[in-house]
């Protein structure tokens, strides 16, 4: 069973009527009603934070990357404090890697102490620099809260140049009037611990400086600054109060929200043991009694937070060695926590000095002043001389311990001559620009004439997101300011209203859709989504140059050949000498020589169309011998068009050697064996059953000049016309060991001529003769004396071999030594089409 | 398991005719005859089945979209014309050989003359993309068996033309001894090949 | 040639291919897992598997031209090899969204090459992705078979041809039109009028008895790895008896 009055803090259950926890003193009930999200109260709750590490994984990248060089260093940082900070001033849960950057960013004030937070000094940062401030300024400022709102919720005092004006020392009655009730409770403490203190002669340039510090406060915030601090104490307390560092960030915004009311209700008894040991003006321990707090007077303050006078080892055991552990929990549990905190930023401090990406400026500010000089705000100091070390020496902890004190010193007159000193600075604070940053109306600004305006310590301003504050203070003021008007409360102050206040509070900020990314990013984007788009689409085929190099290279080869070819063809040169007589055209002589006048002979057509030509040229004068001698002819082929082919032969023989040969009278035409090799050895072995009619269906072996043929050894001869090598082979090898003793003779073309010629060699002489190519076809007709095609050819040929020869030449060193061929543009134009 | 019938019989009818070309039994010889005719029978069947097949191929590509194959119409109709000229007038007819001589043989001697081109074009692009040390014997080879094979403007020079000369060397020494070696490698990858189409190692066709 | 030498050159033949069966049976049964010898290896081969991923990943078209040399006789194991290399490619190249085309210039090779596809496919069980168009014939002689050929590879996307077959010098059509196209060209063939135009026209042609070896290189399989074995002896065998019949008859002893 769950208690209804259970600690959220420790987790134990107290009495119901208990307003804070008796084992841990967290408060149990909540005073105001809490702006915080449920889920932000949920997380508190049920779970612990998640890491950092998880919560920047959620982020968008460019968050993530706008960590840059300090990303490192500010998980540390972010890790603690920036949950506190988160829930106080309600950031989103997604902005935590973000506002820790705000915070880091703020804290590295800009040429020195003196953080502006307008646009336009952000501009004069150096570009490494850049991207923080337009993540502090442009995105966080501008985008996340748009200038209406802020405005709207944290009305900025417009002060004209004109204005401009050192800031009235004279605190006026009313401010002590206008304070809260509890504060005034604490000043009255405050004085009596005063006057029970004493004074350092040497503190009175330290006590300027306070009455300075004062005057940069902007009185008409004095209340906003006051509560600011309560509520900083507060969440230091409960670091305290707290075992677990996680849990307290996580919880402190609702304790600092429970105290911060509670201030306002309690007497002075009640107060926490901090304020209670103020009261009391409890006694430190003498460690501690360098920064004296609240007690502590204002040169000790200022010393503490100047840092110089602090001696650093007795410094650093205070706040973060563990031999003093011991000592820090004889300390008061603010201070306590106090050191938790301030662990954190010297952690933090001193990875970000000690990042390699630190920037150009913050280097640069580094060298300059090694050491930190005490903070004295004076017109001639340089700003630039104060850096970050003053984060790194812990003094951050003891300067916000000692804005309590600052906020006694509210009551005391400023000197004037010390406030002018101040002037340049406020010039700054008073600027427009930063007065809009803080989202101050004109309206309050009016308001305030009367009341001089209180300012916020700088560091305090950075450590506020402005976004984030804005509608906590609102609600907050609101909750002070409303009395309740009916109900059993009615007359009080402060009471948590009935009705959520969502309906009075403002709209969340937008966040802005432009992202901050980078230019590299950028690139990446744009592979990206080329690569996405280009999925799926198929790559178009280059368009093919309607004219390239290649075509005219082979138009100028084809033209050359023609032009040669033709020309001599035209008119009729035949002058160039034929070729000697080879002994195998002499073979072929002799056998058709030897065959018996009207003796069978079979003729084999098996060559391509394509070589027609030249085997025409090369068989043409075979078979006008063959005619001359009065064979009777038995055509077949192996090949399918062979029957045309050698019709077309016979004819243009018939034609150009004025023969009378006609079918079946001198010859017949078997036509077409199928089966190849197969075919042709059984047509070798059985004529009559492979081929038993002529192509025109005649039963020629039963005319007289074929009817004693049984086997193809009965044939007088064998002429073979082939281009195919293999052709060849297959009559050779499967049909010439059926001829008997009959001869064998082919017509070839030049390129069957070195697989051929072995069988013509051989002593096995299976092949008597040959005839190869157009220059064995000329050479056969000078023999003869005839003229045939050869002859015609020849001349031609001759030609066009040489100028093949040529061209080859030309082209290739062309190609070899011109490394690129530009063609024309009228002639490398694409096809479009 | 199923059983290979037809890697079974191809390689029965395989055995039967590698058999009866070795040993002269007149039963395997007569079954060799036989089987072989059958196959000539079959290779004519083949050559007819092709024809359908190259008809049906250009049928469908011209059904499918007649605008953008306009070659395979014009292949049909030439097919129907021809097939029709040969069968009324028979493959020797005169209009028969009318179509073989005026467009046939013109067409593929037309495609021979253009490989002249590509052979002489490939030959001098190796100048570039392949200039080697094969290549260059290649080259040379080339360039010297077509200088040999004619004279030059009317001058044959004894030594360099005609029997006996350069030519006539490499064309019946290095020339033949490459072809000889080649073939040989050749023949015994038929060999090699035809074996295991005869043990059934090798299935080219669909079983 | 009397009828002892006939018979004595038939036995001396039997022998032979009797040798022939033994050393590829022997090898098959011997070394089932070995591989090709470095020595074999040939960039031809690799540029087929590149060329048939390439064709693959760029969605282009594979083309086997299996030549005109039919069935029967010397010629028809060059189809042979052309339709072995068909099937094997039509496995990988399958899944491309354009499947392979076989082209042939014989009517019986045609007829296996469309066998030979849809076996292919009916082994990938994707017997619905068959066209009966992959394996066509597309001339009936040499020249109109090239003629036919290059319709194909202008028209169909084909990136890359492969060349095994029976195929005379029109091959250089062939090989021209496939790289005037951009296409990669792997040729080979047993006719060496054809291996001379290869060789001028393209960058990879097998020669001589590397064609023989494609199934070798393409599949590995313990008998084709055999069968180069028993080549290799041979080849060693007959160069030895040609090289000693040389000295012989130059020393007069025969």
């Amino acid at each position: 069973m769950v208690s209804d009055n259970r600690c959220m803090m420790c987790g134990k259950d107290n009495p119901p009527d208990l307003e804070e926890c008796q084992y841990c003193q967290a408060r149990l009930k909540p005073l105001i009603i809490s702006n915080l999200p449920d889920e932000s109260i949920t997380r508190t709750d049920q779970a612990p934070p998640a890491p950092i590490e998880k919560q920047k994984s959620d982020a968008p990248d460019w968050l993530q990357d706008l960590g840059g060089s300090v990303h490192e260093s500010e998980d540390n940082l972010t890790s603690d404090l920036e949950p506190a900070f988160d829930d106080v001033f309600k950031l989103p849960d997604a902005d935590l890697t973000n506002n820790g950057q705000d915070w880091l960013a703020d804290l590295r004030v800009d040429g020195g102490g003196l953080p502006d937070l307008s646009v336009e000094d952000d501009t004069s940062w150096d570009d490494e620099d850049k991207d923080f401030g337009d993540l502090i300024d442009e995105q966080v400022l501008e985008d996340r809260i748009p200038k209406s709102q802020t405005d709207q919720v944290f009305p900025s005092p417009v002060v004209e140049d004109d204005d401009l004006e050192i800031p009235s020392l004279e605190i006026e009655p009313s401010l002590d009037e206008d304070a809260p009730e509890w504060l005034q409770q604490i000043r009255s403490l405050h004085k009596l611990e005063q006057e029970s203190s004493q004074v350092d002669d040497d503190s009175q340039s330290d006590e300027s400086f306070d009455i300075e510090w004062d005057d940069n406060l902007d009185l008409a915030r004095k209340d906003d600054l006051e509560e600011g601090l309560d509520r900083a104490s507060v969440i230091f307390q409960d670091d305290v109060t707290s075992e677990s560092s996680d849990e307290d960030v996580a919880d402190s915004p609702l304790g600092l929200t429970d105290r911060l009311d509670n201030l306002d209700l309690v007497d002075v008894d009640e107060l926490p043991d901090w304020l209670s040991s103020e009261s009391k003006g409890s006694e430190i321990d003498e460690s501690t009694s360098e920064i004296e707090l609240p007690g502590v007077d204002e040169s000790e303050f200022v010393t503490a937070l100047s840092g110089d006078s602090v001696p650093y080892d007795e410094e650093d055991d205070l706040l973060t060695s563990d031999a003093d552990h011991d000592a820090e929990s004889e300390a008061p549990e603010w201070l306590a926590g106090l050191s938790s905190v301030a662990d954190d930023i010297q952690e933090e401090a001193e990875l970000v000095s000690s990042s390699e990406d630190v920037p150009d400026w913050l280097a640069a500010l580094e060298k300059s002043s090694p050491e930190i000089p005490p903070i004295s705000f004076k017109e001639e100091d340089d700003v630039g001389d104060l850096d970050l070390e003053w984060i790194e020496e812990d003094t951050l902890t003891e300067n916000i311990l000692a804005i309590d004190d600052a906020s006694d010193v509210l009551d005391q007159p400023p000197q004037i001559d010390d406030a002018e000193l101040f002037e340049g600075e406020l010039t700054d604070l008073q600027d427009d620009d930063f007065v809009s940053q803080l989202g101050l109306d004109e309206s309050v600004a009016d308001d305030s004439d009367s009341v001089e305006h209180g300012e916020l310590p700088i560091w305090m301003e950075s450590m506020k997101p402005v976004e984030a504050v804005t509608p906590e203070i609102g609600s907050l003021q609101t909750a002070e300011s409303q009395v309740e008007v009916s109900g059993p409360l009615a007359g009080l102050q402060g009471v948590l209203p009935a009705e959520p206040e969502f309906s009075d509070f403002v709209k969340p900020a937008v966040g802005s859709v432009k992202l901050n990314i980078i230019e590299k990013q950028h690139a990446q984007i744009a592979i990206l989504d080329e690569l996405i788009q280009s999925e799926g689409i198929s790559a178009p085929i280059p368009d093919q140059p309607v004219v390239t190099s290649q075509s005219i290279f082979r138009v100028v080869i084809f033209s050359i050949l023609v032009a040669i070819i033709a020309w001599t063809i035209f008119v009729g040169s035949q002058s160039q000498p034929l070729p000697a007589f080879p002994p195998e055209v002499f073979g072929v002589n002799s056998a058709v020589n030897n065959i018996p006048a009207g003796a069978p002979v079979l003729l084999a057509v098996d060559y391509d169309i394509g070589l027609s030509a030249e085997m025409e040229a090369a068989s043409s004068v075979l078979l006008d011998h063959l005619l001359i001698r009065g064979a009777y002819l038995t055509v077949v082929s192996t090949t399918t068009t062979g029957p045309a082919q050698a019709e077309h032969l016979i004819n243009t023989v018939n034609i150009r050697s004025e023969h009378q040969y006609s079918d079946p009278d001198q010859y017949t035409n078997l036509g077409f064996i199928p089966g190849g090799h197969s075919g042709l050895f059984a047509f070798a072995q059985a004529p009559r059953q492979v081929l038993p009619y002529s192509i025109t269906g005649d039963h020629v072996w039963e005319s007289e000049h074929l009817a004693d043929i049984i086997s193809l050894e009965q044939f007088a001869l064998t002429a073979v016309i082939t281009e195919d090598p293999v052709k060849a082979r297959a009559w050779i090898e499967q049909v010439q060991p059926m001829l008997g003793d009959k001869p064998l003779i082919m017509a070839l073309s030049a390129q069957a001529d070195p697989m051929v010629r072995p069988y013509y060699d051989n002593q096995s002489n299976q092949l008597q003769g040959f005839v190869s190519g157009v220059a064995g076809g000329a050479s056969y007709e000078a023999l003869l004396n005839r003229l045939g095609l050869g002859r015609i050819y020849w001349d031609a040929f001759t030609r066009a071999s040489i100028a093949g020869v040529v061209l080859i030449i030309v082209a290739g060193l062309v190609y070899k030594l011109v490394p690129k061929i530009e063609l024309p543009n009228f002639l490398a134009q694409k096809d479009e089409g | 398991m199923k059983f290979p019938f037809s890697t079974a019989i191809a390689i029965a009818f395989g055995l039967i005719v590698l058999l009866g070309y070795f040993i002269d039994l007149p039963i395997l010889i007569t079954l060799r005859d036989v089987f072989v005719r059958w196959a000539i029978l079959l290779m004519t069947v083949a050559v007819i089945v092709g024809i359908i097949n190259l008809v049906s191929v250009h049928w469908k590509k011209f059904s499918k979209d007649p605008g953008e194959n306009p070659y395979s119409i014009i292949l049909l109709v030439a097919f129907g014309l021809t097939l029709m000229v040969a069968g009324f007038f028979g493959p020797t007819g005169e209009w028969s050989l009318w179509i073989f001589n005026h467009i046939q043989m013109p067409v593929e001697q037309s495609l021979m003359a253009i490989l002249v081109v590509v052979l002489i074009y490939s030959i001098a692009r190796m100048f570039k993309d392949r200039f080697n040390l094969i290549s260059i014997v290649f080259i040379v080879t080339v360039l010297v068996m077509l200088i040999l094979a004619v004279p030059w403007f009317g001058v044959a020079i004894p030594g360099l033309h005609g029997p006996g000369g350069i030519r006539s060397l490499i064309t019946e020494i290095p020339a033949i001894a490459g072809a000889r070696g080649i073939l040989i490698g050749i023949g015994l990858g038929t060999i090699a090949t035809g074996l295991r189409v005869l043990i059934g190692a090798d299935r080219p066709y669909g079983g | 040639m009397n009828i002892s030498a006939l018979l004595s050159m038939k036995l001396a033949g039997l022998l032979f291919v009797l040798l022939f069966l033994g050393l590829i049976m022997g090898f098959t049964l011997r070394g089932r897992d070995r591989t090709l010898t470095p020595r074999r290896r040939n960039l031809g081969f690799d540029k087929i598997q590149d060329a048939i991923g390439l064709a693959v990943e760029s969605g282009g078209r594979l083309h086997i031209s299996i030549g005109w040399g039919g069935l029967l006789g010397i010629p028809g194991v060059g189809s042979l090899i052309g339709l072995s290399i068909g099937r094997r490619v039509a496995k990988i190249a399958s899944m491309s969204d354009k499947p392979p085309i076989i082209t042939s210039g014989e009517g019986a090779t045609a007829v296996l090459a469309r066998d030979t596809m849809q076996a292919a496919y009916r082994d990938l069980n994707q017997q619905d992705k068959f066209d009966s168009t992959l394996g066509r014939m597309s001339g009936a002689t040499p020249f109109s078979y090239a003629a036919g050929t290059l319709p194909v590879i202008y028209d169909e996307k084909v990136s890359s041809t492969i060349v095994g077959g029976h195929l005379g010098s029109e091959v250089g059509l062939i090989t021209d039109a496939t790289q005037r196209t951009g296409g990669v060209c792997l040729t080979g063939s047993d006719n060496l009028p054809a291996q001379a135009v290869m060789f001028g026209t393209t960058h990879e042609a097998l020669i001589g008895e590397d064609f023989y070896a494609v199934d070798a290189y393409l599949d590995g399989e313990p008998v084709h790895i055999a069968s180069l074995q028993a080549q290799d002896i041979l080849r060693w065998t007959i160069t030895g008896v040609i090289l000693i019949g040389a000295l012989l008859k130059f020393l007069g002893l025969i």
